[in-house]
């Protein structure tokens, strides 16, 4: 089914539009919640969580992209639900690293001057992302967005591991230094 | 700034960004979505194998050729009985037309002795936009010169023939094209090209050829001089100066050539006696699950009605046919899509009309019931007929 005709059946309340979802994006969507949580069952929770989610946000929104609507709604539940469980120090897919990987880029450090609007924040990744290849791009995204595992990204695009983790590096080491240069980063 | 808030931001990146990466997690997202190079493997091992079926039955192949049927239908996708009957009667072809700005992927034709419908999925060479737009935003014009004919034995050996001899003898079919102009997920169109049979129908066994037609079938090479030997020259002679000048024929570059192996079944419409008011009558009708034709004429005296006359009632005509439809045996409507008429004058013959409709949606033959026709007709005389089609 096309997204537009799944996006109606949400519009009308058609309780169609959940099982259309599941068997389009199913997979799709339990591949970047168990990314993110490692753990199966849990990503089939948080599965359901995001559809429920869609039912509830469609309308009033009517996404022009039904996967990336889907895929950040997910996504945010998955790293809730990371954050939740972070107490009991149980185990995670990718995150962890995606995290650690990450924090290459910050300082680290945690005081109320260092608020920053997320916002005013993805706008700057945005625009750092804009000066990058579109192969470096979709990598990072890959990395940083989907939480893809490097040897899932070496298989899609077709490099070695230390390849894809090379390039990664690379691209931590120029957005530390763009997020520096604009008072992100002290 | 936490690492956390830094994954957050990197979540709200602008979406064109992680759609473009969303196309390297694709094959977690069920579509159908094949490169050009295992397409092209696919029909090369069809040409190779032909009577093969290359695509499973029920497959994508009829969710492609039912979704490039409905350009002109009133709803959104076709039902399972309507995709039934596509899969029942498609007859499975798998071929590439390749032209100066895309490739045309043809999996299945389908046709009866009216019409041949060739549903199509094209991928343009340069992409067109993003997929969810309307690819109208980019001017797209889509090889408009693809040409389709039945071979006949009669053109066996033209090649010897003088050129203005090969060109008239060049009897390309009537068409029509239709693309739907939102660009697809993985950046193609989908449509579908209707070939009309004109007056002889299509039949089992013919073979259709399709062609690109150049831009101009005569080329102007040079300039003959006076008292020139121009034997064996294509030469046309210039209307205003009277100068001669030798022309080249430019032949349509041949694509690919198909045999119409699996028709709709066709059932006739007893027709005699349906006359209807501005003196028209029809000859002959014939139905199928994809259109309904019929042939007529124009009883009144020729040399007693003007032409301007005829044009206009015959008009009426049409356009009372474009807002016919089929009412079946649970009274549901199923209306016309498509129609295509041609008129013929003859001194013997006076004026004919021939008449396609192609319907919206495929129909079950069984559950026809009448041909219903509603307009005015002649000096506006209002006209409803009901023909029983069983």
């Amino acid at each position: 089914m096309k997204d537009r005709e799944i996006v109606n059946l949400y519009l009308k309340r058609d309780q169609g539009a959940l099982s259309e979802t599941s068997a389009k994006y199913g997979n799709y969507l339990k591949s970047i919640a168990q990314n993110i949580l490692g753990s199966s069952e849990d990503a089939e929770e948080c599965i359901n969580d995001a559809y429920l989610n869609a039912w509830n946000s469609i309308p009033p929104h009517k996404p022009r992209n039904l996967a990336t609507f889907l895929g950040k709604i997910t996504r945010n539940l998955a790293f809730d639900r990371y954050r939740q469980r972070q107490s009991a120090k149980r185990g995670s897919g990718q995150i962890d690293e995606v995290l650690e990987e990450l924090s290459e880029c910050i300082s680290g450090r945690n005081n109320v001057e260092d608020e920053i609007d997320g916002q005013e924040l993805a706008n700057c990744i945005d625009a750092f992302l804009g000066t990058l290849s579109k192969e470096a791009c979709d990598i990072f995204l890959c990395r940083y967005w989907y939480a893809c595992s490097i040897t899932k990204i070496a298989e899609k695009f077709a490099m070695t591991e230390t390849n894809v983790s090379v390039t990664l590096s690379r691209i931590r080491g120029k957005l530390k230094t763009y997020l520096t240069e604009r008072g992100y980063v002290l | 700034m936490k690492k956390e808030d830094l994954f957050n931001a990197i979540g709200d990146v602008s979406e064109q960004k992680i759609e473009t990466a969303q196309s390297r997690m694709s094959d977690e997202i069920k579509k159908p979505k094949l490169k050009w190079g295992t397409r092209l493997k696919l029909c090369a091992a069809a040409a190779a194998l032909s009577g093969i079926t290359v695509f499973a039955a029920n497959s994508p192949r009829t969710e492609r050729i039912a979704d490039s049927m409905m350009h002109w239908s009133s709803h959104d996708s076709a039902t399972e009985q309507e995709k039934a009957i596509y899969d029942k009667y498609t007859d499975e072809k798998a071929f590439i037309l390749e032209t100066a700005n895309g490739k045309f992927l043809i999996d299945g034709i389908l046709y009866d002795q009216s019409i041949l419908c060739i549903p199509y999925t094209y991928y343009p060479n340069t992409p067109l936009g993003e997929p969810g737009t309307d690819s109208h935003k980019n001017s797209l014009l889509i090889d408009s010169r693809l040409a389709f004919r039945i071979r006949s034995e009669a053109d066996a050996g033209m090649e010897n023939e003088p050129p203005l001899a090969r060109h008239n003898n060049e009897r390309f079919l009537g068409q029509c094209g239709y693309t739907d102009t939102i660009i697809q997920e993985d950046g193609s169109l989908k449509g579908n090209i209707i070939v009309s049979a004109g007056d002889q129908p299509f039949t089992y066994g013919q073979v259709i050829e399709c062609c690109i037609r150049p831009a101009e079938s005569f080329k102007k090479i040079r300039k003959i001089e006076d008292g020139e030997d121009c034997s064996g020259l294509f030469v046309m002679v210039d209307g205003a100066s009277n100068c001669r000048y030798e022309y080249e024929y430019i032949a349509p570059t041949y694509l690919y050539a198909f045999t119409l192996d699996k028709s709709f079944e066709t059932a006739d419409i007893k027709a005699d006696g349906i006359a209807l008011p501005g003196a028209l009558a029809i000859e002959d009708m014939s139905i199928s699950s994809i259109s309904l034709h019929m042939n007529g004429h124009f009883i009144a005296d020729v040399e007693a009605v003007s032409s301007k006359e005829c044009d206009t009632v015959q008009n009426q005509f049409m356009a009372m046919c474009m807002d016919s439809a089929i009412i079946m045996n649970d009274g549901s409507l199923v209306k016309s899509g498509n129609t295509q008429c041609h008129y013929h004058f003859s001194r013997d013959g006076g004026w004919t009309f021939s008449i396609t409709l192609m319907f919206e949606a495929p129909i079950d033959l069984n559950n026809m019931q009448y041909l219903h026709m509603e307009g005015p007709l002649a000096d506006n005389e209002n006209v409803d007929i009901l023909i029983p089609i069983r």
